[in-house]
């Protein structure tokens, strides 16, 4: 094992089963309760069927549980895309009834398999079975699950959600080994990558930097493969930076900020799904903690509590670089300061406290609660708190159907909006993904998100982490705010419903809300009586 | 005989803008291209009077005078209006006297900051009465409509098209029209604007009917219908201008994803200028050889020049490139306002389509103070319109799939199938695109739409758009 290793996960071809070597896997193995799911299922007499999105870890998991013995002797299929579908559904009929089979397969060819497999004989109860299940096994209504398999199990590893402390934490303490040390000779944990594994082998630092990259992935809301998870724990420790790098940063003078673990991720450099997030959602650098605040920014350190490391060492603080007139400077000692507390410091878990709870779960409330806390971020993100004393009654129960019309290039936030009604509160149902009950131990936590279902239309919103949060601060705050644009969407798409329902009784009145702009003030709340002479307001 | 002589700058431009009859820009693209201020609210009222067959009578004059209680002088004001001998039944009938003064007032202005949004809505009688409207009787006369820019998406449209919109305008069951309905002045249709001829239909004509109709299809609030439908036109009309030197009609161009971080976007910036610039180039090429064939090219060939700017031709050369070099001379010599003046200034379409692309955000950068070429830059809205543009209600499609009938639609390209589309680049002129930046730009593009919802990733690497996301 190796620097260069280590290095290669950033870059993707470490983490790649096909590329590394038996003892590489080795190395790299985080156990998850999936390979005694895949084991238990192949040797109780089914087939299994991997699939997921490169990166997921479809080959490793297959050699990795070949390798250990614990598949007994069925037959090995790593990837469909390398033969035909043909040969393959040959191979498949042939080993019917003989061995089990594990075969490992990208969506698009196994679908293609699927479909060939229906035609034929030998195959088709199976190629059925496979195809109620592709694309069923975590959904928003229990209803539409699958039945258990009874000869053949598919696994879809994009359903697997690796952003599990015990994973990711795993993961960490795997390459702080010494064994990935960078070869400087003696020197080699005086480099950048050498302290930052030497503060990662200290449990709550790992455990802290597991915590920030979970809460980053949860808010970014795409699902994250294993080769990326890999990717941005690489990064952190190394900084992206070959020997020579590390070599020459050991011969400058310089100061050694902003080279720990959460300025490697949030520097505007860093390439990757895990790292963006971080920058994006989870820098540290922007947690308001008043007292870690005012103590770095005079004193560069903190009055209390223990480094778990050397203390970052910095020429001047933040304040006397501020005094000085280098303002930039100073922001960025502040900040590289505060990344450094968040993982070295035992301080650091009061920022780490206060990132998480910056983030909302959708998954962490029932479904009740999650229906009241969206309609109502989804009320006051147009009509603020603020507003609603002076809002007719309509507006302020259920989820009023704002639109907006213009053809400029403006920002909603800046465009006047029209309600004529609200779906009643009773219309709506948030729901939680539901997974197949015979995988939902071996895939990890659950999904971070839901759906807030509109019953009569069959319109649904996606609730994120990201929407959630938005939606809660739009609930207790006053002020412009961006309409997330899934927001806009769904609110379209229900109004567009209701217009082709509306019915038309030519005489009658419409109660309507005229908006200056979501958060702005309210026009006016007319109402519009229309008699057979026209229509007019009242 | 001299080698060169001379013709007159106005002559040429007569020809190429036309007067009574189509000129050269006309003839090539359906519509003329002299304003640089004509925006989405205005092709929006011209492509509703298209299909419908005209304005009301009163031309919006009623919304315009409502929508504008502070202008004008008097004869908006609540009292002139009540007592006006046109207007006074329909305004008492809208505003009941019981509403009081203040109700009114605060009615008109909640009209204004909907309805007038655009600033599409001038003096009543003026003819420029283009409101946001959600309904044919809030409709108005337009001048903008000489253009005939609506009428040439009324017939990418086609005649299912045509209908599908004049149902939009003929329904009152959206928000908008729900809540503005007593402003609503029925009245005979008039239809002020002449119809002249257009160009048969080129393939990129009917792939943006295509895309245009399925887009009315969605399901979604009328309002935010019509602003799709008028983005997808205000797309469809800059790429027609872009490819209208291209033999299918349908352009090459580079297409940035708009949230990349600036140093990421210039990676690709000068390939995306460039192949604008290309565009431009077929375009003129297109204009020379219709020049060529112009009944009125010999008489102003012969005509020579007595006064005022002229431009220079070689007369040695074949008609064909005679005509390419005035059109050069012409685009040197009577390219903007700073040069010319009205009689001799010819307003390119191409500058016309820039306009209209910065005003729908989608060509970039928003002025050009920098220097930088102009470049096309797709935000996630875009991508969503694209997106209503190609795939069906209730269906889904893959990113790659969608990606691929856009480019063979609309000539537009991301970069998500890095290398062919790295080959039809190389052969629309934009040379040496690097096949790595472009892929690195269609992955942007991928996380913009992510972001917002509108595509999901899938296993398989690849995602896909479309159905309730």
């Amino acid at each position: 094992m190796s620097y260069e290793l280590l290095l290669s996960l950033y870059f993707g071809e470490g983490s790649n089963a096909d590329l590394t070597t038996p003892q590489a896997r080795r190395v790299l193995h985080v156990s998850t309760p999936l390979e005694a799911r895949l084991s238990s299922a192949i040797n109780g007499g089914l087939d299994v069927v991997v699939t997921g999105n490169p990166g997921d870890g479809k080959s490793h998991v297959a050699r990795t549980l070949a390798e250990r013995g614990l598949i007994g002797d069925a037959a090995l299929l790593l990837d469909l895309s390398a033969r035909s579908t043909t040969e393959a559904l040959n191979q498949w009929a042939a080993l019917k009834g003989q061995r089990r089979f594990l075969m490992c397969a990208n969506e698009g060819p196994l679908r293609e398999l699927v479909s060939e497999a229906s035609f034929d004989g030998r195959l088709s109860s199976i190629a059925r079975e496979l195809e109620g299940q592709l694309g069923h096994l975590t959904v928003a209504d229990a209803n539409r699950l699958p039945n258990e398999p009874k000869s053949v199990m598919l696994v879809d590893l994009a359903d697997r959600n690796v952003l599990d402390i015990t994973v990711v934490g795993d993961a960490v303490a795997r390459i702080c080994r010494e064994e990935f040390l960078p070869e400087l000779r003696d020197r080699s944990i005086d480099s950048s990558a050498g302290r930052n594994m030497l503060l990662l082998q200290n449990a709550d630092a790992r455990l802290r930097l597991a915590r920030i990259l979970i809460v980053a992935g949860q808010r970014r809301g795409e699902h994250v493969t294993f080769r990326q998870l890999w990717a941005a724990i690489a990064l952190a420790v190394t900084g992206g930076k070959g020997l020579s790098a590390l070599q020459a940063e050991l011969s400058a003078t310089d100061s050694s900020l902003g080279l720990t673990p959460l300025d490697h991720l949030t520097h505007k450099r860093a390439r990757g799904l895990l790292a963006e997030a971080v920058r994006l959602y989870a820098d540290v650098a922007g947690v308001s903690s008043p007292d870690v605040d005012d103590a770095l920014w005079h004193t560069a350190t903190l009055p209390s509590g223990d480094w778990y490391v050397e203390r970052p060492h910095v020429d001047d603080t933040p304040q006397r670089l501020w005094d000085q007139g280098a303002t930039q400077a100073a922001l960025h000692t502040f900040r590289c300061l505060k990344r450094a507390v968040a993982l070295g410091h035992t301080d650091g878990e009061r920022l780490v406290n206060a990132l998480e709870q910056q983030t909302a779960s959708p998954s962490a409330v029932t479904a009740s609660e999650l229906r009241q806390r969206v309609v109502l971020g989804l009320r006051r993100l147009y009509v603020s708190a603020a507003e609603e004393p002076t809002a007719p009654e309509w507006v302020t129960r259920g989820v009023p159907l704002w639109v907006n019309y213009s053809f400029q290039d403006r920002p909603t936030s800046e465009r006047p909006h029209v309600a004529v009604s609200a779906v009643p509160v009773a219309e709506l149902e948030a729901r939680h993904p539901c997974r197949a009950p015979w995988l939902d131990a071996a895939l990890g936590p659950k999904p971070d998100l839901a759906w807030l279902h509109h019953i009569p239309s069959g319109e649904q919103l996606v609730i994120t982490p990201e929407v959630l949060s938005t939606l809660d601060r739009a609930a207790v705050t006053a002020g412009p705010m961006e309409v997330p644009a899934s927001v806009e969407r769904f609110l379209a798409r229900v109004a567009g419903w209701a217009e082709r329902e509306f019915v038309d009784d030519s005489l009658g009145e419409d109660d309507v809300a005229i908006l200056e702009r979501p958060r702005g003030g309210l026009l006016a709340c007319p109402r519009v009586r229309v008699r057979s002479g026209g229509a007019s307001y009242a | 005989m001299p080698d060169r002589a001379r013709v007159s700058l106005h002559a040429v431009r007569t020809l190429l803008m036309g007067g009574d009859e189509p000129g050269v820009f006309e003839t090539l693209l359906g519509f003329r291209a002299a304003t640089e201020a004509i925006r989405g609210v205005h092709i929006m009222n011209d492509l509703a009077q298209c299909v419908l067959g005209g304005a009301p009578e009163h031309g919006g004059d009623f919304l315009c005078q409502v929508v504008r209680p502070d202008d004008d002088g008097a004869e908006n004001s609540e009292e002139a209006l009540r007592n006006s001998p046109r207007f006074g039944r329909a305004f008492a009938r809208a505003f009941p006297d019981e509403l009081g003064r203040r109700r009114v007032d605060a009615l008109r202005r909640a009209a204004t900051a909907v309805l007038n949004f655009d600033r599409g809505m001038y003096k009543a009688g003026d003819r420029m009465a283009s409101a946001l409207a959600t309904h044919r009787d809030l409709l108005g006369f337009e001048q903008f409509r000489r253009f005939q820019v609506g009428r040439y998406i009324e017939h990418a449209l086609g005649e299912d098209g045509a209908r599908q919109v004049r149902d939009l305008y003929e329904t009152d069951h959206d928000p908008i029209t729900r809540a503005f309905r007593p402003l609503l002045l029925p009245g005979d249709l008039v239809d002020t604007q002449k119809r002249r001829p257009l160009p048969p239909r080129t393939e990129f004509d009917e792939a943006l009917g295509r895309g245009l109709r399925t887009l009315l299809t969605q399901r979604l609030a009328k309002p935010a219908l019509l602003r799709a439908l008028a983005l997808a036109s205000s797309l469809g009309i800059v790429l027609k201008v872009l490819g209208r030197g291209r033999p299918t009609g349908t352009p090459a161009v580079l297409a940035l994803a708009a949230e990349r971080e600036a140093s990421r976007r210039r990676d690709l910036r000068e390939e995306a200028v460039t192949s604008i610039r290309r565009c431009v180039a077929d375009f003129d090429r297109a204009c020379s050889l219709e020049l060529s064939r112009h009944p009125g090219l010999q008489q102003m060939l012969a005509s020579g020049h007595e006064e005022g700017a002229f431009v220079e031709f070689g007369t040695n050369a074949t008609v064909l490139d005679q005509c390419a070099e005035l059109i050069a001379a012409a685009r040197r010599d009577a390219g903007s306002s700073r040069t010319t003046d009205d009689d001799t200034r010819i307003w390119w379409p191409d500058r016309f389509a820039v306009r209209l692309g910065r005003q729908g955000g989608f060509i970039l950068p928003q002025d050009d103070r920098a220097g930088w070429g102009r470049y096309f830059a797709l935000s996630p809205e875009h991508v969503e319109v694209l997106t209503l543009m190609c795939v069906p209600p209730g269906q889904r499609r893959s990113w790659k799939e969608l990606w691929s009938c856009v480019r063979t639609d609309f000539g537009i390209v991301v970069g998500v199938n890095a290398p062919a589309e790295a080959v039809a680049l190389r052969d629309a002129g934009v040379l040496h695109v690097g096949v790595e930046a472009l892929a690195a730009n269609g992955d942007d593009l991928l996380a913009q739409a992510c972001r917002r919802a509108l595509a999901r990733r899938l296993p398989d690497s690849g995602a896909e758009v479309g159905g309730t996301t």
